[in-house]
């Protein structure tokens, strides 16, 4: 108990010495979650860009579509299903789809291309077409004759707003489908995949052309926060009939889990390089801390204090000293990481330009899942522990008449 | 009085206390070499990835006729193709050529439909442009006699229910602009890095495509791998001025997104060694407090015998550029020296990374630098090193000597 007084005192006895122990603990905090929370934010801007942007958070499919993505493979737009989809709070918003692939052409040239009819006040929330729209107009019915057409698309067909084009198709178990809508509006996509091979209808319009009255290829959720997409989904299953399927962003786009996956890697190194850095920093510190009490350790020794017991209470200075160091660690980091999501770092220039046109935000925004603080402070609480050994091995070898002698 | 009696002061006192050196050395050494390695690290990985996509895909440089670069339709050919061939191949900036005829149509299986583009290749000149065909999953690539093979991607063989020998019909343009179509056999099935091309990306001899275009002459892309990828830009230009009717494009040029990853990652790899730099700084300004904290009662007696401020503070200041200047070389020479034994047995990060293999790219990563890079990091460090210790140098200046002597 004595010892633990001893400790306590010690702390506060010579308050700068403490302090600058504890800054190069809070320090080594900040710096490695800083990094790894922006890390996580660039996967989560990576997964919203192309997820919560075109294909949505999760889909309710046939059972044979995911497999076979085909039109044969529809299913029927249950009213009671959507309207309890819609009553969901986990969920943002449902957007029912028919997806197929036909030859669209203008006057001269014809092109494959996506054919995708859309619920026009529901895709807002998706693809946001309204919002892409560079000249004409966005549909106001699900019923209405017209069109939207990609900007890349309408240039090599050459059409303009107003302009007739035909999609030529096979729809719903083979029937034909074919079609002449005029164009009611030019939208620009930011992935060039998708800006060259673009065809928008109002749903009913392409269940009509496809044959497929009421059915669509699949129901896209978009959920509020986009964590919540294995919840929503293990919740959703169960409610369904056994010709639906539920699949969240995971299972629908493997390649970005890989790409994420990809990156990590590179990621983990980085932040390993940091930990030595910051690692070797706080062992400065306690290395050049034993050095400056060598007397004071000496004299201890000198008047009989067991070297176990001294041992014991610079253990408890060391523990209490990072602990604080790595709460404090938190605190400071919480405002850095809040002040870089509200102002994300933003590129300039070419660079910025290069990642707009790929249809992607230009600046990586922190994230702020409590999750990534809490590791990271773990993780330097426990190489900050690691580091608290030296001192223990130091008193070991301590000679009392040389220390004081310094 | 001159600065020199100072310097060699400081000097001493580096020796005296070896341990304290020491640790501000090593988090010099640590610090520099943490900067280049992990530098040279990424450089090697983006390069690598930047290959690959290369040698998958793009080639180095690519021609076309101007007109086909606007529309891609199969009357854009370019003609005299044979000579132009001929001409590159005696290039000695060409390491390995290719003529390909490419037109987009619709591949139609029982099952499905979906718009592709063809591609009409020699086998065997394409394969020193393009490694796709080591992506091959099942079958071959061209290997047997038959006529009309193809070779498909997996993404479209699940989607079209393809398998090796399925028949497969491509509908498309030929040379004068009217519907034609053709019946393939599937001879091999490539799975790349890429599902989106993998889907949308078939290869068929040029002979047959061209017997089906109608010209069998035809020739709608050249593309080369020359031996220096750095010239790509000037040789494209070159190429371009002898030829007014082409399209002479570099890797650059057609992967904009390339491009910026090559040229970006100067500027990423400087942010990564400032993010270092940065954590260095406050392990080496704590470090150097807790050592004028140590030497108190030294300080303090200098300061009673008459030693001025600035003196002091250029003492400290000196002992940090002496200590600095030991470890930011060793600290290079180290990460020199691993580069170079790693740029040739290569970093396996499969274990961290398990996505890279999907991913097409290598989980063994061959570290690689510019020489220049080294020196710039050294300067770097050692700014660094001697901005840190302005504060400690300052702290030792406030010390009252009085008490600083007294204290224990």
């Amino acid at each position: 108990m004595l010892y633990l007084k001893l400790a306590w005192r010690n702390i506060w006895r010579n308050k700068r010495r403490t302090l600058i122990t504890m800054i190069s603990v809070i320090m080594a905090v900040l710096f490695s979650s800083l990094m790894a929370s922006m890390q996580q934010g660039q996967y989560d801007q990576m997964i919203n860009n192309s997820v919560g942007s075109f294909s949505g958070h999760i889909q309710i499919q046939g059972s044979k579509y995911f497999d076979d993505p085909i039109l044969d493979n529809s299913i029927e737009v249950d009213s009671t299903l959507i309207t309890n989809l819609k009553k969901n709070p986990l969920l943002l918003e449902v957007i029912p789809r028919i997806e197929s692939y036909g030859l669209i052409g203008g006057d001269e040239k014809t092109k494959a291309g996506m054919v995708l009819g859309i619920d026009f006040k529901a895709e807002r929330t998706l693809s946001k077409p309204n919002e892409k729209i560079i000249s004409g107009e966005y549909f106001t019915s699900n019923s209405e004759n017209t069109l939207l057409i990609s900007e890349g698309l309408a240039s090599y067909l050459e059409v303009a707003v107003g302009d007739s084009v035909v999609i030529l198709s096979s729809g719903y178990h083979g029937v034909s489908a074919s079609g002449i809508f005029p164009v009611k509006g030019i939208m620009k996509f930011g992935i060039p995949e998708l800006n060259k091979a673009m065809v928008y209808l109002p749903l009913e319009t392409a269940q009509k052309l496809y044959g497929a009255n009421n059915l669509v290829t699949y129901i896209s959720l978009l959920a509020n926060n986009p964590k919540d997409v294995n919840e929503i989904v293990s919740e959703i299953e169960p409610t369904l009939g056994k010709d639906y399927r539920i699949y969240g962003w995971q299972t629908l786009m493997p390649e970005l889990i890989q790409a994420i996956q990809a990156d990590r890697g590179s990621g983990y190194i980085i932040l390993l390089v940091l930990y030595i850095i910051v690692g070797f920093g706080i062992f400065g510190t306690v290395l050049m801390m034993i050095a400056e009490r060598r007397y004071e350790f000496g004299v201890l020794i000198a008047i009989g204090t067991s070297r176990m017991r001294l041992t014991s209470m610079i253990i408890m200075e060391m523990l209490s000293i990072t602990i604080f160091g790595t709460l404090g660690g938190i605190i400071i980091s919480l405002p850095a990481i809040f002040y870089f999501n509200i102002n994300p770092l933003r590129f300039s220039g070419d660079i910025a330009a290069s990642i707009e046109e790929y249809g992607m935000e230009p600046f990586i925004r922190f994230s702020t899942d409590p999750e990534i603080l809490f590791i990271q402070a773990g993780i330097i609480l426990v190489i900050s522990l690691v580091i608290s050994i030296y001192p223990i091995v130091h008193m070991r070898k301590l000679k009392a008449v040389e220390a004081m002698r310094h | 009085m001159s600065i020199w009696p100072i310097i060699r002061l400081s000097w001493k006192n580096i020796w005296r206390n070896k341990t304290r050196s020491a640790v501000v050395i090593i988090a010099v050494i640590l610090g520099t070499w943490a900067g280049t390695f992990m530098a040279a690290f990424m450089n090697g990985m983006v390069q690598q990835q930047i290959e690959t996509q290369l040698d998958n895909y793009i080639a180095h440089i690519q021609i076309h006729t101007k007109k086909y670069q606007e529309d891609e339709l199969p009357k854009f050919y370019i003609h005299s193709a044979d000579s132009l061939l001929k001409d590159l191949q005696s290039k000695p900036f060409v390491s390995s050529i290719t003529a390909r005829s490419v037109i987009t149509g619709l591949a139609s299986s029982s099952a499905s439909t979906f718009g592709v583009t063809i591609t009409g290749v020699y086998p065997e000149t394409e394969k020193t442009v393009s490694e796709l065909y080591t992506t091959i999953k099942e079958g071959n690539y061209f290997e047997g006699n038959a006529r009309n093979q193809i070779v498909i991607g997996e993404k479209l063989a699940t989607r079209l229910k393809l398998r090796l020998r399925s028949k497969i019909v491509l509908n498309f343009q030929d040379v004068n602009g009217t519907i034609s179509a053709g019946a393939f056999r599937v001879a091999g099935i490539y799975k790349s890095t890429n599902t989106s091309y993998d889907e949308s990306h078939v290869y068929v001899r040029i002979e047959d495509l061209n017997r089906l275009i109608g010209n069998p002459d035809a020739v709608h892309e050249v593309a080369m791998k020359i031996n220096n990828i750095e010239q790509a830009d000037t040789l494209a230009a070159q190429i371009g001025n002898l030829n007014p009717t082409l399209s002479v494009e570099s890797w650059g040029d057609i992967s904009t997104t390339l491009r910026y990853a090559s040229a970006n990652m100067d500027t990423y790899l400087y942010i990564i060694m400032v993010i270092i730099l940065i954590a260095l700084t406050f392990g080496i300004i704590n470090t150097m407090l807790m050592a004028v904290l140590e030497r108190q009662q030294e300080i303090g007696m200098l300061m009673a015998i008459g030693v001025n401020k600035a003196r002091t503070f250029s003492m400290i200041l000196s002992e940090t550029f002496f200590l600095a200047i030991f470890g930011a070389p060793i600290g290079l020479f180290l990460a020199w020296i691993g580069i170079h034994i790693l740029s040739s047995s290569g970093v396996d990060v499969s274990a961290f990374a398990a996505g890279l293999e999907e991913y097409g790219y290598s989980s063994v990563i061959y570290p690689i630098l510019e020489a220049d890079y080294y020196l710039n990091v050294g300067i770097l460090i050692i700014i660094t090193t001697l901005v840190a210790a302005i504060y400690p140098s300052y702290k030792a200046l406030k010390l009252n000597p009085v008490e600083a002597i007294r204290k224990i």
